[in-house]
C-alpha cells in the first residue's frame, strides 16, 4: 500500500464565517504501481484531496500515511514525500520561471542536491518521456513554446524529481483534441515504461475512463464509486448519470441499446470494443434465428 | 501560506445597515474629518469621545468587531515600537529604572496617546473598507476627485485604476498560494535558508506570477476595448449616487462631533 487515507476530512476557514466542508470521511488505498482516474464536478474536492497526498494541505482529522509514515506526525521529512509523490498542478504552465528548458527540469533535481552529472542524465531522461528533443528544445526559453509544449516542459520538470508516484491535475484541460490524446497516451506510457504509479484527476469522462486501469468517482467530498471503469460503467451508471457527471458517449450508446431490448455488455470504453460487441450480439442473434 | 489568508484589507463584507447604505463620499468625508481631528487632539478626553463615536459607528454598521479588529493586527507592531520608543525616550519625570532604561510620566502619557491616535485611525479606516463595497468607494472617490476636474486631474482614470487594483488583490492572493504550492512540490523551500538564500528562492514564485499578470492584464485591456471602453469622457453612471436625508444628517454630526473634540481639546 503506497498511499493510505483514514477517516480524512478536510473544512476550509474553520472557524470563520466562510467555512465550507470540502472532504468528509474519506478512506482510500492507493497502491504503487496503480493507474487511477479522479473523476468529479468542479468544485467537489478534488484538488483539495490530491493536495493533501503530499503534506501541502493538512487534514482536519484524520490521517494520511504514505509508504506507512504518518505525514501528519511532527517532525516528518516533507521534502521526501514530495520527492516520492509528484503532483503536477493545474496549468502547470503558469509556474515556468527559468530561462532555458534546461535549467527548469534541472530545478527539481537541483533542489535534491545531485551532482551537475545526474541533473543533466535526469534532464535528457525527462524531455524524452514528454516526447521533448533534448538537442532540440535544452537551449530554448520555456515562455517561447506552445501551449502544449508548456505544459510537457511543466510535467518534464516533474518527471525529473523521479517520484515513484505522480499526481496530474487536470492534465489535458484548456488543450486541443490532439493535444489531450497526446498528453494522455504520454502518461500512459510512462507508468507501463517505467512502472510510475499514475492518479489522474480529471472532471471529464471521455478518454480518462478508457486510459486508466481504476476509477474514483467524487460527489460532494465523498468518494461515491471506486472500481474498475468497465465494472462502474456497466453496473453504476444510473449513479453517474444522477451525480450529473454522465457516460462517454459510446458507453451511453451501449446503455441505450440495451434499453431497446438488445442485451448486449455496456461496460464498453472505446469505439473499437463497442464495435467488436455489437457484431459478436449480431452473429450470436442470427444463429439463435438460425 | 498561511499569512496570505490573514490579509483583510479591502476586505468587504456586505450587511444591510445605515452604515453600509450612506453615500460612499459622506463616509470618506467623515473619516477624513475623523482622521484630521485625530491629529489636533491632544488629550485623553477627546481621544475617549471620538473613540466611542466610531465604536458605535462600528456596533450599528452589524460588522463583527472580529473582522474591524483584525485589521488592527498588522500594525499591532508598529503602535507597541512607538509606544516603547514613547515611555523610554521621552525626558521628564521617572517612574521606574530599570538599569539605564528609564520609564518617564511624560513618556507614558505621550506613548499611550499616540497610540490611541493611530489605534483610532485604523479603526475608523477598516469601518470603511469593511462597510463599503470597493465599486462604491471608488465612486465616491471619483466623484470627490472630480472637483478637481479643472487643474486636470484624471478623476475616472484614477478610479478605474484603483477598482482594477483592488478587484486583483483576492485573485493574486490566490494565484501567490497556487504557485507557492506548485513550486514546493518541485522540491523549492521557502522556510530555511538565511535571508538571502530565502530572498533568492522567491524567484520561481515572483517570475510566475509577473509573468500571469502581465498576460492578464493585457488581457482586461482587449476585453475593455472590446466594450469600447474609451476613459471617463462622457461616461455614464449605473448608480447615480444621490445625498440622501441620513448622509447630511450623519455629516453634520461627524463635522460637530470633529469639530467640538478639535477645538476643545
Amino acid at each position: 500500500m503506497f498511499i493510505h487515507l483514514e477517516n480524512l476530512c478536510f473544512t476550509y476557514s474553520l472557524g470563520m464565517p466562510f467555512e465550507t466542508e470540502v472532504l468528509k470521511n474519506i478512506n482510500l488505498e492507493i497502491n504503487k504501481d496503480e493507474f487511477i482516474g479522479l473523476i468529479g464536478h468542479t468544485g467537489c474536492g478534488k484538488t483539495t484531496l490530491i493536495q493533501h497526498f503530499n503534506g501541502l494541505l493538512i487534514p482536519t482529522s484524520g490521517k494520511i500515511y504514505v509508504e506507512g509514515v504518518d505525514l501528519n506526525k511532527k517532525g516528518v521529512n516533507l521534502k521526501l514525500i514530495r520527492q516520492k509523490i509528484g503532483l503536477v498542478f493545474q496549468y502547470p504552465e503558469n509556474q515556468l520561471f527559468e530561462e532555458t528548458i534546461d535549467q527548469e527540469v534541472a530545478f527539481g533535481p537541483r533542489k535534491l542536491g545531485l551532482p551537475e552529472v545526474k541533473i543533466e542524465k535526469r534532464v535528457r531522461e525527462a524531455l524524452k518521456m514528454v516526447d521533448l528533443d533534448y538537442n532540440l528544445y535544452a537551449e530554448r526559453s520555456p515562455f517561447s513554446l506552445s501551449g502544449g509544449e508548456m505544459r510537457r516542459v511543466a510535467l518534464a520538470s516533474i518527471l525529473s524529481i523521479r517520484p515513484k508516484m505522480l499526481i496530474l491535475d487536470e492534465p489535458t484541460a484548456n488543450l486541443d483534441p490532439r493535444g489531450r490524446d497526446n498528453i494522455l497516451s504520454e502518461i500512459k506510457k510512462i507508468h507501463n515504461n517505467f512502472g510510475m504509479g499514475v492518479v489522474l484527476v480529471s472532471h471529464n469522462m471521455e478518454k480518462v475512463a478508457e486510459t486508466v486501469d481504476r476509477l474514483l468517482v467524487m460527489h460532494r467530498g465523498e468518494i461515491i464509486l471506486d472500481g474498475a471503469p468497465q465494472e462502474i460503467f456497466e453496473k453504476h451508471a444510473n449513479d453517474l448519470v444522477e451525480v450529473g457527471l454522465g457516460l462517454p458517449q459510446v458507453t451511453e450508446c451501449m446503455h441505450k441499446l440495451k434499453e431497446k431490448g438488445k442485451d448486449v455488455y455496456t461496460g464498453v470504453l472505446t469505439v473499437d470494443d463497442a464495435e467488436r460487441v455489437i457484431l459478436k450480439k449480431i452473429k450470436n442473434d442470427k444463429e439463435i434465428n438460425v | 501560506m498561511r499569512i496570505l489568508r490573514n490579509i483583510s484589507f479591502g476586505q468587504y463584507i456586505p450587511r444591510d445597515s445605515l452604515i453600509h447604505n450612506l453615500d460612499p463620499r459622506i463616509k470618506i468625508l467623515s473619516c477624513l474629518a475623523i482622521i484630521i481631528s485625530l491629529f489636533l487632539i491632544t488629550e485623553y478626553l477627546g481621544y475617549f469621545i471620538l473613540g466611542s463615536f466610531v465604536i458605535i459607528s462600528i456596533i450599528i454598521s452589524k460588522v463583527h468587531p472580529r473582522f474591524v479588529f483584525r485589521g488592527l493586527r498588522p500594525i499591532l507592531f508598529i503602535i507597541v515600537f512607538t509606544l516603547i520608543i514613547h515611555l523610554f525616550m521621552t525626558e521628564g519625570k521617572v517612574i521606574y529604572q530599570l538599569g539605564f532604561l528609564k520609564i518617564t510620566q511624560e513618556g507614558l502619557i505621550k506613548g499611550l496617546l499616540i497610540s490611541f491616535r493611530l489605534f483610532i485611525l485604523i479603526l475608523t479606516t477598516s469601518l470603511l473598507t469593511l462597510a463599503t463595497s470597493p465599486i462604491s468607494l471608488t465612486d465616491g472617490i471619483e466623484r470627490l476627485l472630480s472637483v478637481f476636474k479643472f487643474v486636470g486631474m484624471p478623476a475616472h482614470e484614477i478610479a478605474m485604476m484603483m477598482t482594477i487594483a483592488l478587484r486583483f488583490i483576492p485573485t493574486l492572493l490566490e494565484e501567490t498560494e497556487k504557485i507557492m504550492k506548485a513550486q514546493i512540490s518541485r522540491g523549492a523551500d521557502f522556510e530555511s535558508g538565511n535571508i538571502f538564500n530565502r530572498a533568492k528562492n522567491l524567484i520561481p514564485i515572483l517570475i510566475p506570477l509577473f509573468v500571469n499578470a502581465f498576460r492578464r492584464a493585457d488581457e482586461l485591456a482587449i476585453a475593455m476595448e472590446a466594450k469600447c471602453y474609451r476613459g471617463g469622457e462622457g461616461r455614464t453612471h449605473y448608480r447615480e449616487l444621490k445625498i440622501k436625508k441620513a448622509d447630511i444628517l450623519t455629516f453634520i454630526l461627524t463635522a460637530v462631533i470633529t469639530i467640538m473634540v478639535s477645538v476643545m481639546f
